[in-house]
């Protein structure tokens, strides 16, 4: 009986319409995928091609995964169908077989779904043949990375989801269930795939992973360019512990599933009733009522409706199991909220409301879409339509009642997630709650947008012919919001129900957010009551739903009251759209990225040509800043003094200045006329009446005003904001930067502009002209005068001179007393002040009131810094350091003179609970930032590839240095393992070329987590005196130097010239080239000594190899010194264990053998424990050693 | 107050015609519709029930234009349809008030009382609070008629109420609209005849959507006296009875077929007259076609 039952299921599929549907999906998704930038293309980044075997595995192993809707329709429902056709009686009685029935339906099920899934392969494949797609982003096409990942995740999972949800289907005989595991398989994908992260085990989350995409990114996390985009992914390891994991899953599913199904009728399940005394009945009679309809009747039946309505989605299996699911996700979400780039902050409320509040959006479409679409279908589908219909209730009453009542269980699951969240923060010891901010962020920023997403939701159903119709609508809204943002259209009146981008923060609340969120989600609001009240012009009443019908019943409708309505909502679209549109186009330009991508091409074309007009260098900077936060106001009145440093008459200058600025004033002190001025791109080009003469001296006078008018419709100006400006480079720069130009190579490609370098050559001697800093400076006097409101400080660099009160706003004069970088920031708040001191140099942080968590740790990470760089890098050159906080609309710190700008995200509520286990961020990134006082201000190199290394790999080994001071060693393995899992994932997404460190190129990868890898293995190799006698003549010698500055390869001269000979190989492996080593533990065995000691024999292999800049890896000969080590047992905060015996032994490639003697019983035993240096799998350079009894 | 329906004809998408020109007139009362499945009866009920709208036509009942003034015939309207469902998870108390509100008995203590009583003439007291879900087909149309019931309709339309109810229920049932139908118009669609004849005061037999015989029970039963006769024949000469003559009925007795046959005159030996039933003049009047149909439903 099997045959024919597969004939059937494959003939019924395939001759329905919907089926050809989903198959059209998934070819289109493909197709898009790898042809049209209008769809981003998952795993392809930088260099990677869109068709590479790396991102075609990628794409299709999500697809697979998202198809598990599709999967649901067709192989969970696939018996359900007998039963809800009630075929099921008819087939259970004839002589079929059980199994040839279930695995005949199952099989069938399955090819279709499979057939559907082909065409992933298809349409990626047409896709990467598409006419108009840019060759530079595609691979020569090979059929068979397309067909491979389908067969290795694509037909896997699919088998593993089909046999899950068709084992539902058969086993429980009802949808709910199959359509809640169908939504639980993919929220418990990500949760557990969440949790298991956490806890930093691959094999775990390897193994909960049913879809495959953790195993890849597992097994390709490390791939060079080269390598994701030649090789396939290989059936073995990760991915092949997880597919037999999940196929023997599969195939338990199916033979339970064969087990347990019988072939009879379910009977009725037993109702589960509270028993209760049986009320007696009173006796019959006859009531006489008379209905009464008048408002107040109608107010009664809304009610009624609502009500009604609302108890029923309440009760709804599937809305009870989707708010489990979305409970669950938020409560995972709300509970990692705390985890901020890999550290663990304080889980203050505005984190957790605001990730509870964003995963639950997409629940919350979810909900909106199934339960608007159930609501309205649902007399239709009970059956009990006709009866409700003949009521006399109005069908605005129907209507209305059931809009209410998915509004309000929305509101009732939101409700629901305040405790969660206040769960979670009691639970992990936070109690400073703020209730409110729960309400704020769910009612305030989530529900104008529920709102006007159930109306959408609304309409659509009234208008469709059916459910799946209405849904399909919707689905389709969704999709085409998003394809439509990809193609450019970005105006917020283009996709009423997209929720604008905002950002909360401690310092400065909602802050200037809140305009835009008010209107916008008005308008989604009066959008959606539009469309509603069109829809409910052709909500269709009584049994005849055809389009005659309807179209006659909208007229009837349609009376002068109807109008009325219809007018007012219009005129409060128009209105509130008006107010959006006056904000985002008149009182703001309205640009789109791809205009702004286009402007940003026509700069280059119009002024590279004047790249040459060397500017004269700005030796005096004066200004003084008026601040208006509370209207997010400021004006600059500044004057530069500039000499003619460049030895030949300048003649003219080309000026640049931040185009939301007006200029005010641009007045040169010598006779000058303005030959461009270009506010589109804030350029201006001024020839001096007669040429500035070598070594003449001349000055620049300007004012400049901005104001924040209403709001953009692209990301709002976060610098200047009502508490946290945090204002810098808001002066005028001099001369053509080429560090502006647009640097993303396909979107040069696009706009036809050559291939640019992303800085001038190590070895080009013009390079020196200029340093990192800037092209028009060296080192400046610096004075600045700053006004505010009157709560707030604002702070600058220099020592303050003077503060006073004027005209109802504080004044502060800050001015250097030696020259500066010309680089300076503006700070303005209403702050708490912690000061301290360390000498004679005055500590302050400046932070808003209730961040003070680290305060202590900030100002000791201060001190340890002072302390540390002071004896080893010589004098710090001021008298104060201060930290300052800034709002979290950017991550980062930054280090200016003896003024640090500080973002409160990552320091401020930085959570260490275990000095021993959790790495002190605060005073890793304070060490760092001070660092920049000597690696940045104090010297820094020339504006050439590879000069990061004396600013950022220096601060960052810097920091790690005195991290290991205060911490231990085992505290910098556990860091520099992060920094080896950064630079090796890093280097996978390189968008142009990996350069070895001596040619760093703004290549963060490189000069942070690769420089201080290198630097601390260096310093391990020729010791810390050694190490810092180098730095320290390099600092020495160059100083506070102006043109021509020094390159990283001087810098690294000093260093080798501390390096005895044995160990100059370094320098090639770790600065000039990239070197990767492959070392591995193959065996260790343990022997007791006579003299109650032990003996370990340890075998382990070498390689090392060296990767151009793609990845192509060539091996090399070895002739290196490696670390060995034996190790005690585990200590708190150092898995490793005590080192109980270390040193560095002469390895060349291939197998080395070696026998260490310790008296202590050996834990573990390895080689280059501690991954000083780069290698790819680092996890086997260590092995337990075995019981030696 | 009287329901007047003047040509109503309706012809669906697919081209089915499913009313031809009906007009009818119905006076308080009970009034039975009578008709083979698809014949049109469900179409007009549901037509007077305002949830469907005819090609042409018009509906009169009293002052009210039935098709132009939906809203108010609906406050006076009781209605069940043939095939319903309810909300599975509420309690048959809570959905009986839910729709006695809709039907605008809005004060709350008028409500309750309504509510109860109509709990106790339906015999569903001991299970108001079950969840409807879990009712058996039988109680389930007993809470659709108290659905109707409610609100005091002056117009009940009742599409094969009796379908599915056991002996002693369908009664229970029947007594109760009886009582209705004293002082309001009440249509009652069904395919038992015998409901029909012990009810209705007036009657109607619909066929492709036309009206093919309209009058009371009692008139039509005297006009069809004398001209249905009966014989027991074989087997192999049914063939030959039924091209002959006009038969309306064919029953096995005994594993013999016993026809019954429609004539103004003795149709010949062995044929003896017998006293007309409703059913007679139902299946003289639908034809051997609905014979058939009807035939295979009852086999279900």
């Amino acid at each position: 009986m099997f045959w024919p039952i597969l004939r059937f299921e494959l003939t019924y599929h395939f001759r329905r319409p919907v089926t050809w549907l989903y198959f059209s999906l998934l070819f289109l998704g493909g197709f898009f995928l790898i042809s049209s930038d209008a769809v981003v293309v998952i795993g392809a980044a930088g260099l990677v091609k869109r068709n590479s075997p790396y991102a075609l595995a990628q794409a299709t192993a999500v697809l697979t995964a998202l198809g598990t809707v599709i999967t649901v329709a067709i192989v969970g429902t696939s018996l359900l169908r007998d039963f809800r056709f009630k075929t099921h009686e008819l087939l259970f009685t004839t002589h079929m077989s059980r199994l040839g029935y279930l695995a005949g339906r199952f099989v069938g099920g399955f090819l279709v779904m499979a057939v559907v899934y082909a065409a992933i392969p298809i349409g990626t494949f047409l896709g990467s043949l598409a006419p108009w797609a840019d060759p530079e982003t595609l691979l020569p096409p090979n059929l068979w990375f397309h067909v491979q990942p389908f067969l290795l995740v694509g037909v896997t999972t699919l088998f593993l989801v089909s046999a899950l949800l068709y084992a539902i289907g058969a086993l429980t005989r009802s949808l709910v269930p199959v359509y809640t595991s169908g939504i639980a398989i993919l929220a418990g994908w990500s949760i557990a795939g969440n949790w298991t992260q956490s806890f930093d085990k691959d094999w775990l989350s390897n193994a909960v992973d049913l879809f495959g995409l953790i195993s890849l990114d597992l097994t390709t996390r490390y791939w060079t360019v080269a390598e994701r985009n030649s090789q396939l992914i290989p059936l073995e390891g990760f991915m092949l512990t997880n597919r037999m994991i999940w196929m023997s899953v599969a195939l338990l599913v199916a033979g339970a599933t064969i087990a347990l199904f019988r072939l009879e009728v379910g009977t009725n399940k037993a109702t589960k009733k509270r028993r209760r005394a049986a009320e007696p009945a009173p006796a019959a009679r006859t009531i006489r009522v008379t209905p009464s309809f008048g408002p107040a009747t109608g107010a009664r039946q809304l009610l009624d409706t609502t009500l009604a309505s609302y108890r029923h989605i309440l009760r709804d299996k599937a809305f009870i199991a989707i708010l489990l699911i979305a409970s669950i996700d938020s409560s995972m979400s709300a509970w990692y909220s705390d985890q901020l780039y890999g550290v663990t902050t304080w889980p203050v409320t505005y984190l957790v409301a605001e990730v509870i509040a964003l995963e639950f959006f997409l629940f919350m479409i979810i909900l909106t879409t199934i339960f608007a679409g159930e609501s309205v279908w649902r007399e239709r589908g009970l059956g009990s339509d006709q009866i409700v219909d003949a009521a006399p209730v109005g069908t605005r009453t129907l209507v209305s009642g059931k809009i209410v009542s998915v509004v309000m269980a929305l509101g009732t699951v939101f409700m629901a997630m305040v405790p969660v969240g206040i769960g979670v923060q009691l639970v992990k010891g936070y109690t400073d709650i703020d209730v409110g901010l729960y309400f704020v962020f769910l009612f305030g920023t989530l529900l104008p947008w529920a709102l006007a997403i159930v109306l959408f939701s609304f309409a659509a159903h009234a208008l469709a012919q059916s459910k799946f119709v209405g849904h399909m609508v919707l689905i389709l809204y969704w999709i085409g919001s998003i394809v439509l943002s990809n193609l450019g259209v970005e105006h917020q009146l283009a996709g009423p129900g997209w929720l604008p981008s905002f950002t909360y923060s401690d310092m400065n609340g909602f802050g200037h957010f809140v305009s835009n969120m008010a209107l916008s989600g008005a308008y989604s609001v009066s959008v959606g009551l539009m469309v509603v009240v069109l829809g409910g012009l052709a909500w269709a009443r009584g049994t005849d739903v055809g389009w005659r019908a309807r179209l006659s019943t909208a007229r009837e409708r349609w009376t002068p009251r109807m109008g009325v309505a219809l007018g007012g909502c219009a005129l409060l679209v128009l209105t509130l759209g008006g107010a959006i549109f006056y904000n985002t186009n008149i009182l703001n330009a309205y640009t789109t990225s791809d205009e702004r991508e286009e402007r940003l091409a026509e700069w280059e074309r119009t002024y590279r040509p004047f790249i040459h007009l060397v500017p004269p260098r700005i030796v005096d900077v004066d200004a003084t800043v008026e601040l208006w936060p509370e209207r997010r106001a400021y004006s600059m009145d500044g004057r530069y003094v500039m000499v003619n440093k460049s030895g030949a008459p300048i003649d003219s200058v080309l000026v640049n200045y931040d185009q939301r600025l007006v200029v005010e004033r641009m007045e040169w002190q010598a006779s000058a006329t303005a030959l461009i001025l270009d506010t589109i791109s804030g350029t201006q080009l001024w020839a001096f009446d007669e040429p500035l003469a070598a070594g003449d001296t001349t000055s620049l006078s300007y004012r400049f005003a901005f104001e924040a008018r209403g709001f953009p419709n692209s990301a709002p100006n976060n610098r200047i904001v009502e508490n946290g400006t945090f204002l810098s480079g808001v002066g005028p720069s001099l001369g053509y930067n080429e560090a502006f130009e647009m640097g993303n190579p396909s979107d040069r490609r696009k706009y036809d502009l050559p291939p640019k370098d992303r800085l001038p050559d190590l070895d080009d001697p013009a390079a020196r002209n200029n340093s990192q800093f800037s092209l028009d400076s060296d080192l400046v006097n610096f004075g600045i005068t700053i006004a505010t409101a009157p709560e707030q400080i604002a702070v600058a660099p220099g020592y303050l001179e003077r503060e006073w009160t004027e005209g109802g706003r504080r004044w502060f004069r800050y001015e250097m007393d030696r020259p500066i970088a010309n680089f300076f920031s503006i700070v303005s708040a209403d702050y708490a002040v912690t000061r301290d001191r360390w000498n004679d140099v005055d500590i302050a942080i400046y932070h808003h009131p209730t961040h003070d968590f680290n305060i202590d740790r900030m100002i000791e990470a201060v001190k340890a810094s002072l302390e540390y760089y002071t004896a080893s890098f010589g004098p710090y050159q001021y008298r104060e350091v201060r930290i300052l906080e800034f709002p979290r609309y950017s991550s980062f710190a930054q280090s200016f003179s003896a003024t640090i700008p500080y973002s409160e995200s990552i320091g401020f509520i930085t959570r260490v609970k275990d000095d021993d286990d959790d790495l002190d961020m605060p005073f890793f990134v304070t060490a760092h930032e001070v660092a920049h006082q000597w690696w940045g201000h104090q010297v820094v190199g020339a504006r050439a590839q590879g000069s990061a290394i004396m600013v950022e790999s220096m601060a960052e080994y810097a920091a790690l240095t005195v991290m290991e001071k205060r911490y231990g060693a085992s505290h910098a393995k556990k860091f520099l393992r992060h920094e080896l899992d950064r630079y090796l994932r890093g280097r996978t997404a390189e968008r142009i070329r990996e350069q070895p460190l001596i040619r760093t190129e703004n290549q963060a990868y490189i000069h942070y987590n690769k420089g201080s890898l290198a630097l601390y293995a260096l310093r391990d190799y020729i010791g810390e005196d050694a190490m810092n006698r180098a730095l320290r003549a390099y600092i020495d010698d160059h100083r506070f130097e102006e043109a021509p500055y020094s390159t990283s390869r001087d810098f690294l001269g000093y260093l080798r010239s501390e390096t005895p000979d044995s160990l100059q190989y370094l320098f090639t492996d770790l600065f000039e080239t990239i070197t990767l080593w492959d070392n591995r533990v193959e065996d260790v065995s343990v022997t007791p000594t006579d003299d109650g000691r032990y003996a370990v024999a340890l075998d382990f292999s070498s390689r090392k190899v060296r990767a151009d800049s793609l990845g192509n890896e060539t091996e090399v000969p070895m002739s290196d010194y490696l670390d060995v080590g034996v190790f005690g047992p585990e200590e708190p905060g150092n898995e490793l264990g005590r080192p109980l015996s270390l040193f560095k032994i002469h390895v060349i490639e291939g197998s080395t053998s070696v026998e260490i003697v310790v008296d202590e019983p050996p834990v573990k035993v390895g080689v280059d424990p501690y991954n000083k240096l780069i290698d790819r799998v680092p996890g086997d350079n260590v092995r337990d050693a075995p019981n030696s009894g | 107050m009287q329901l007047v329906i003047e040509n109503l004809s309706k012809t669906y998408p697919g081209g089915v015609l499913a009313l031809d020109d009906v007009s009818l007139t119905i006076s308080p009362g009970m009034f039975g519709l009578l008709g083979p499945n698809g014949a049109g009866k469900s179409t007009l009920m549901r037509t007077i029930a305002t949830l469907q709208r005819p090609d042409s036509g018009s509906i009169r009942l009293g002052d009210l234009d039935v098709l132009r003034q939906p809203d108010e015939v609906r406050k006076i309207l009781g209605y069940l349809p043939q095939e319903f469902g309810l909300y599975p998870n509420l309690s048959a108390k809570v959905v009986l008030d839910h729709f006695t509100t809709l039907k605008g008995v809005t004060r709350s203590s008028e409500r309750k009382e309504l509510v109860e009583s109509l709990l106790v003439k339906t015999n569903l007291w001991d299970s108001k609070d079950k969840a409807v879900g879990g009712f058996s087909g039988g109680m389930k149309q007993r809470l659709g008629i108290a659905i109707a019931l409610a609100g005091d309709p002056k117009l009940l339309i009742v599409d094969e109420p009796t379908a599915g109810l056991d002996p002693t229920e369908r009664h229970r049932f029947l007594n109760l609209i009886a009582e209705l139908g004293r002082d309001i118009v009440v249509i009652l669609s069904t395919h038992i005849v015998e409901d029909v004849r012990e009810l209705c005061s007036t009657m109607a037999i619909i066929h492709q959507g036309r009206v093919v015989l309209e009058g009371d029970p009692s008139t039509v039963l005297e006009a069809a006296r004398g001209k249905v006769w009966r014989k027991r024949v074989t087997r192999d000469a049914l063939e030959g009875y039924q091209r002959d003559y006009s038969v309306i009925s064919v029953r096995l007795q005994a594993g013999e077929p016993v026809i019954h046959v429609w004539s103004d005159i003795t149709p010949g030996t062995g044929f003896q007259g017998v006293e007309p039933a409703l059913e007679d003049v139902y299946f003289h009047e639908v034809g051997a076609a609905a014979l058939e149909t009807e035939a295979a439903a009852a086999g279900r």
